[in-house]
């Protein structure tokens, strides 16, 4: 069995995304239909051969808590090890939030002296891509370094938005740059790392006494740069981190193309809770192109280059282009959608458009997150009938009060009801 | 108030032609993602009945590798749980079941130990979804030791099922195998309740056949009541009633839909259907896990099957993992699993001459070899390669 215990940093709020995680953390955010982002992170875990799994969770994690369960889908339901979820809670010396990435793994520092192995994997929630981390932790402990750090090449536009490691000819990393405006080096974190775990436990230890913030981009990966401990694993294929919702909306649709996309065809399955819905049904007028349809969906309207969620409804004469829908959505008959993300449950009435309009006009609520041309629909918000919403616009009922207020919405408006908890 | 459940699954089906070389009836893949005993099990599942025995005989293999342990229905419990029984060598003389009585007088012993109040017989080769809840309700009202399930049909069908006469107390009075004529408008449904301890008395007089050697004399002394189940239910009996009840699944498919009595199934985890650029697919139910580049309309297609550009599958059901390449053409025919159907090949071609059936079936695993044509009504057994033409 392959010595290593991972822990899934899966707390952060994700505020990039907007309305897609006003209920719920980044890692559960619904990607590729049938998945969450956090599946891809756990599948690689259970194809990897690791069988001990503890998610940190922080940021609204009731949703993610509802998915995983008890870890059945990835057969992390097990008698030994298999799947934790560590959530902040009081202790005998008081409550505490998780101030920073290290901090979240500082204060359950109890679990990792309990630990019997000797490597703990340090892993991030919100990524998509595939890989194998026997190779990583082969590679970790060749090296004989303390810490190993997986990288990966970024396109140059990136540079800036990254943690960039410059790496000696050893593979050991000398140089460590958050954000940096320029570089030589284009090999970017990808925020996850093999640690021995007694080195970590004293790292944790006392770089705590520092910090109160303990993160690893900020305190420990600089702290073990200059002191030389930390090589680099270089990770190769797709690779994906989701910021922003231009971001998600681009690999979204990147998933659609066969040869750019993220392989779900031709290698073995992304692991997630069982769809029990029936299959599909098209009707008699529909057409669906280019495009993603999970189970239980019912479409009779034009669909193409978009992604449907299960149990998605597109009804007679209904146009779905370019766009992202998530679960149990319906969308009226004559609608017409384009460049738009439906969150879960939602509806849209009859012979209403949403997303046609100038993708220059930016949102006026969140002008730095919906400025490309996307217009996003909150969970469970109700549409009314024959209005027409623009392009940058942001309609987000509440579970209390779904309904938006009837009118048109021309690009970059917003319709936002007061924030509930859930 | 405990019941247990015997679902009858050892059937061999031989009027199911190649679909049934290399499974068992029950095992039949069915509705785009179901396999037909999970009509059974779902509705046990729904209806809380958590002690369920499966009797299997033929071709057994698929059938345990699909209910396994019972996990997709939460049947995998501490206590209870589904089993899959199978005929066993007792020391001297292997004991096949002789017949669906035989089968239950065979494991007799799990009646007899059982602490349950009531027994269910099921038939694992019919469609439908049911809350059996109400089929107790009813029986522990009439205070017939033995209720069984019935429903009017066309008369047309008369000749197919075992017809019942229904008195107005609701006590059956008659029963007739297969009638050529009848006026009798009930159909028998395979679905029987027994209190527990007077199913064991009946078991004493060691019943071959369910129907004939105990249910048939029961009716003769008036102690069996009916219980009319009014939704769809349909027995799959032959390659034309299985292909006929897919294809109304286009029309109608409202019993899948219940939310009351979901429908679970053991099943990869695939991804979503990708539909390329060129598609065209209409009036169709398609599974997780396909990529479809052709034209489909009509059809059902499965999990994982690969319908490349230009090919066009109509009035068809493609069962999961097949792979249908360019330009094939396939008219009115049942494809089973894992069938490659390679480029420019012509799949139930009209000969003009009546050709047997009319359905085409090609067996599991089968390679249809490039711009072979095979004729209406032809029948590939499993793992054939067929190359040239068959008509």
């Amino acid at each position: 069995m392959i010595d290593l215990v991972a822990f899934i940093l899966a707390g952060g709020k994700g505020q990039r995304l907007s309305a897609l995680t006003r209920y719920r953390a980044k890692p559960a955010v619904p990607f590729a239909g049938a998945y969450r982002i956090i599946d891809f992170t756990l599948t690689n875990c259970v194809k990897s051969g690791i069988s001990r799994v503890f998610v940190l969770t922080q940021y609204i994690s009731r949703s993610l808590v509802r998915h995983l369960g008890i870890g059945k889908p990835w057969d992390l339901d097990r008698r030994e090890g298999g799947l934790t979820l560590l959530h902040p809670r009081l202790g005998y010396k008081g409550a505490d939030w998780y101030k920073g990435t290290a901090d979240a793994i500082y204060q359950n520092i109890s679990v990792l002296e309990e630990l019997e192995r000797g490597n703990i994997l340090i892993l991030s929630g919100d990524h998509v891509y595939r890989e194998d981390y026997s190779k990583f932790l082969d590679f970790h402990l060749e090296s004989g370094a303390s810490a190993t750090m997986g990288v990966v090449c970024v396109p140059d536009e990136l540079i800036n938005q990254c943690g960039i490691a410059t790496v000696d000819s050893d593979g050991n990393i000398e140089k460590f740059e958050e954000k940096p405006e320029r570089s030589d080096s284009n090999l970017a974190s990808m925020g996850i790392y093999i640690f021995k775990r007694k080195f970590l436990i004293s790292i944790l230890k006392r770089l705590k006494k520092k910090y109160e913030d303990l993160d690893f981009g900020k305190h420990i990966i600089p702290h073990l740069t200059s002191n030389k401990q930390l090589a680099a694993y270089r990770f190769e294929g797709y690779w994906l981190d989701i910021g922003t919702i231009k971001s998600y909306f681009k690999a979204s649709q990147g998933l659609l193309d066969p040869r750019s996309g993220f392989d779900f065809y031709s290698n073995s399955n992304i692991l997630t809770v069982p769809d029990d819905n029936p299959p599909m049904a098209l009707g008699k007028g529909a057409s669906v192109r280019n495009s993603m349809i999970c189970g239980g969906c019912f479409i009779r309207g034009y669909v193409s280059s978009s992604i449907l969620s299960p149990e998605v409804e597109v009804d007679k004469g209904a146009v779905v282009e370019n766009s992202i829908i998530f679960h149990r959505c319906r969308i009226g008959a004559g609608a017409r959608i384009k460049n738009t993300i439906i969150d879960k449950g939602s509806e849209v009435g009859e012979e209403t458009s949403i997303g046609y309009g100038d993708k220059n006009v930016v949102n006026i609520l969140q002008p730095s997150y919906l400025d490309s041309g996307i217009t996003l629909i909150g969970r469970r918000t109700i549409i009314p009938a024959g209005i027409s919403v623009g392009t940058n616009c942001l309609l987000a009922g509440s579970p209390r009060e779904a309904m938006i207020d009837k009118r048109d919405y021309p690009d970059g408006d917003y319709f936002v009801s007061e924030r509930e908890e859930p | 108030m405990k019941v247990i459940s015997f679902i009858l699954a050892g059937g061999s089906g031989k009027e199911l032609g190649v679909l049934t070389r290399h499974r068992a009836k029950t095992a039949i893949p069915f509705g785009g993602r179901y396999r037909v005993i999970d009509f059974c099990l779902s509705n046990c599942a729904n209806s809380g009945i958590k002690d369920i025995f499966v009797l299997a005989q033929y071709n057994p293999k698929s059938l345990i590798n699909h209910i396994g342990m019972g996990k997709p229905w939460d049947l995998d419990r501490k206590t209870g749980g589904v089993y899959i029984l199978q005929p066993s060598y007792n020391g001297e003389i292997a004991q096949w079941y002789k017949g669906t009585g035989d089968a239950l007088l065979q494991n007799s012993d799990l009646i007899n130990d059982s602490d349950a109040d009531y027994v269910l017989i099921l038939s694992g080769d019919q469609v439908y979804t049911m809350n059996y809840q109400n089929i107790i309700d009813h029986h522990i009202e009439s205070s017939k030791p033995v209720t069984i399930v019935f429903k009017e049909i066309a008369r047309s069908m008369n000749q197919y099922l075992g017809m019942l006469s229904v008195d107005n107390s609701g006590v059956i009075n008659d029963f007739v195998e297969k009638p050529c004529s009848s006026n009798y408008k009930h159909a028998f449904m395979g679905i029987y309740l027994f209190n527990r301890e007077y199913l064991i008395k009946l078991l004493y007089n060691k019943p071959r056949d369910l129907v004939f050697d105990l249910l048939m004399p029961e009716i003769e002394d008036g102690m069996v009541g009916g219980y009319e189940f009014k939704s769809f239910w349909q027995d799959i009996g032959s390659l034309s009633v299985y292909y006929r009840t897919s294809m109304n699944l286009l029309e109608d498919r409202c019993f899948l839909l219940d939310k009351d009595l979901p429908m679970f199934t053991r099943s990869k985890e695939l991804a979503p259907t990708r539909f390329l650029s060129d598609s065209s697919v209409t009036n169709s139910i398609l599974a997780s896990g396909c990529t479809i580049g052709g034209n489909v309309v009509n059809s059902i297609i499965f999990p994982g099957v690969d319908i490349s550009e230009g090919a066009s599958i109509e009035d068809s059901i493609i069962l999961p993992f097949s792979k249908i390449s360019k330009n094939a053409v396939i008219k009115k025919a049942v494809i089973d699993k894992m069938v490659k159907v390679e480029e420019g090949v012509i799949i139930g071609v009209d000969t003009g001459g009546s050709a047997g059936g009319y359905i085409t079936t090609v067996g599991k695993g089968s390679k249809i070899k490039k711009n072979s044509k095979i004729g209406k009504g032809s029948m590939i057994e499993p793992v054939s390669i067929v190359s040239g033409d068959l008509v």
